[in-house]
């Protein structure tokens, strides 16, 4: 070291030497004060220097520093805005790359999402409003307040009714059946060839409709019937569900079919045609048939209720057909009532010798006042006389002498005895004669009839006299 | 219970369905061949000891305009070709269904039935020679009449025990998927 300096030295103090030389030395000089960290130190500032090296040399440290962030999130806190930065850069610039990396996942997201919305909802509306206006509904707004709960809950809850009948699990393959499990009450054709169609079925729409690989028929319906399918990859299960099918049922069958997968998965690759060696699978194919409490009591409900329903609508109709036939019934009567009166008001007004003075009907009574020449027909006679059997007249006439010409040619008959010969009739007060009769007769006539009221004057141009025998 | 399933092939009318119709147990109707072009029938046999149920998947019949449905043939692990004794043509068509379908099935056993046997004295068409030809390329023939049920069961038969004999011959290319 003492030798360096010395060196160092003098060179310093000697001007005649070039600057290359002088630079060689400091050189030297450098290396021999800091040894193999100045060979280092250049190293890395060359690397600074260059962008690639430096590149190859950060590279395992964010690496690192990534497999870092696993345990520690400051990393991902740090880039979080340069990323978010970067992607709203890169969409405001131009989407179509964005969007066209992210077509394939959000379409079928999109799809699946809305779809299942609006499966919910309907089935949701469907039941509310067929439930909305009926007795159930009422009991069950009952509930819904006694129980604090929505009316919306309580109708979803009641409205759970259903059954799974039977389950298939179908080797996707071969279409033939693996195994098959049935509800105690269910009844099932010939399984083995269900199987095979609901497979056949399955590659017809997949085969005449274009659809995405793997997505083959989810459910069949028919009326009440929903056939349910979850295909697995080397397996299908199909299950059979008589009436409204739950949301989670679609889950129990996905789990079951996920599930024989990771058990039997080689077995199911490899299947050679006997099914024996899935009958251990039974008891979770079992799963699949629910039957849950609830469901239970309202199986057997629903099997009540329709006839209380039914009960229900007949009163209903049956209380409505006797209203509407009393009603018919009475305005019918009152018909015929009113028809009656207006009759009997009729035959009274017409009669010669009966004035009616008034007629009115009061508290159901009907009453017809007025006069009544002692010549005319009796009143009550005339009532009793007519077809009326529905209304009761009360009658009250006084009497009085009447100037119809029918009285007074009937009080002429009375008064006077008149021969069968002659023949009367009035008109306009004056009374006319024909016929035979004697002069005596018509002598004393002539002088007697004009002091009947109603008669002013005489007509006997028309009688023929005879002698008088 | 070993099932298998196999599928029926051949042009219209050669009486693919006549075969089976004596033969098997069926719920279902005529009317799914036109509508989604295949019935399914079960057929239970016993084959060297052993019981084994067919599920017979019989394809609407073909020609030339319409194609094959292969993805019935998904899995199969035999089938029948059925031809018409009668209609020469008929054979032709069976031996292009055969190497339409050997493409999608690989090497499983197969069985061709020629029809209509019971006009053996009357109409047949079929040449011995064809009959031969094809024997030589390794197929088994049968000659089968639905009237009479003659070589039916047979038929089946045969397509059940090749069926267990390549089950048995682990090499055999259709272990091999």
């Amino acid at each position: 070291m003492a030798d360096g300096i010395t060196d160092l030295h003098k060179g310093m103090v000697t001007p005649n030497n070039d600057m290359s030389i002088r630079e060689t030395d400091l050189e030297t000089l450098r290396r021999l004060l800091l040894g193999p960290e100045y060979q280092s130190i250049l190293n890395k500032t060359e690397i600074l220097d260059n962008p690639v090296l430096l590149g190859q040399l950060i590279t395992p440290a964010i690496h690192e520093a990534l497999k870092l962030n696993t345990t520690n999130n400051n990393l991902q806190k740090t880039l979080t805005p340069t990323v978010v930065g970067a992607l709203m850069d890169s969409v405001s610039n131009d989407p179509k790359p964005i969007a066209d990396a992210l077509y394939p996942v959000m379409g079928p997201a999109i799809r699946k999402s809305i779809s299942s919305t609006m499966d919910q909802m309907t089935q949701n509306f469907n039941q509310l409003l067929e439930q909305s206006v009926s007795p159930k509904a009422l009991q069950w707004r009952f509930d819904a307040w006694r129980t604090g709960r929505s009316y919306a809950e309580v109708a979803m809850i009641k409205n759970l009714v259903f059954q799974v009948e039977q389950v298939f699990l179908i080797h996707r393959e071969t279409g033939l059946l693996l195994q098959h499990v049935l509800a105690d009450a269910a009844i099932s054709k010939d399984p083995d060839m269900v199987s095979g169609m609901l497979t056949a079925i399955q590659d017809f729409t997949s085969d005449s409709f274009s659809v995405e690989q793997n997505s083959g028929l989810n459910s069949l319906k028919l009326g009440d019937l929903t056939v349910l399918i979850e295909n697995g990859p080397h397996a299908v299960l199909a299950a059979v569900v008589r009436g409204s099918v739950p949301n989670d049922m679609r889950e129990v069958l996905s789990e079951t079919v996920e599930k024989v997968h990771s058990r039997e998965h080689k077995k199911l690759i490899h299947y050679k045609g006997d099914s024996s060696s899935f009958d251990h699978l039974r008891p979770l194919l079992s799963g699949c048939l629910k039957t849950q409490l609830v469901s239970n009591k309202n199986e057997t409900a629903k099997k009540d209720k329709p006839k209380k329903n039914k009960l229900f609508k007949y009163g209903i109709y049956l209380g409505l057909l006797m209203l509407v036939s009393a009603f018919m019934y009475s305005h019918y009567h009152s018909g015929l009532e009113q028809e009656e009166w207006s009759n009997i008001q009729k035959l009274f007004r017409s009669e010669p010798g009966l004035v009616v003075t008034s007629s009115r009907h009061e508290n159901g009574k009907y009453y017809i006042d007025g006069l009544a020449d002692p010549l005319a027909k009796k009143p009550s006679l005339l009532i009793n006389h007519g077809t009326q059997k529905n209304i009761e007249v009360e009658l009250a006439f006084r009497p009085y002498l009447s100037l119809d010409s029918d009285i007074i040619l009937r009080r002429i008959q009375e008064s006077f005895n008149i021969p069968d010969s002659v023949k009367l009739s009035l008109n306009d007060q004056k009374l006319y004669l024909v016929g035979k009769s004697t002069r005596s007769w018509l002598k004393e006539f002539e002088s007697e009839v004009i002091k009947i009221s109603g008669v002013k004057s005489l007509d006997t141009s028309k009688v023929n006299i005879v002698s008088s025998n | 219970m070993v099932q298998k399933k196999i599928c029926l092939l051949g042009a219209f009318a050669v009486g693919k369905t006549s075969l089976v119709m004596r033969y098997v147990n069926s719920i279902f109707g005529e009317k799914y061949h036109t509508t989604v072009g295949v019935k399914i029938d079960k057929k239970q046999l016993v084959s060297n000891g052993q019981d084994i149920t067919l599920m017979i998947w019989d394809l609407a019949g073909q020609d030339d305009l319409t194609r094959l449905r292969t993805s019935y043939l998904r899995g199969v692990a035999g089938y029948v070709i059925v031809a018409d004794g009668t209609r020469p043509f008929s054979l032709n068509t069976a031996i292009n269904m055969h190497k339409e379908a050997r493409e999608y099935t690989g090497d499983v056993p197969f069985i061709v039935a020629i029809n209509k046997a019971d006009l053996r004295e009357e109409q047949w068409q079929v040449e011995a020679e064809q009959i031969k030809a094809l024997e030589d390329d390794g197929a088994i023939i049968v000659l089968t009449s639905a009237k009479t049920g003659e070589g039916v069961e047979e038929t089946f038969q045969l397509l059940t025990q090749q069926m267990l004999k390549s089950e048995l011959a682990p090499l055999d290319n259709t272990e091999i998927k």
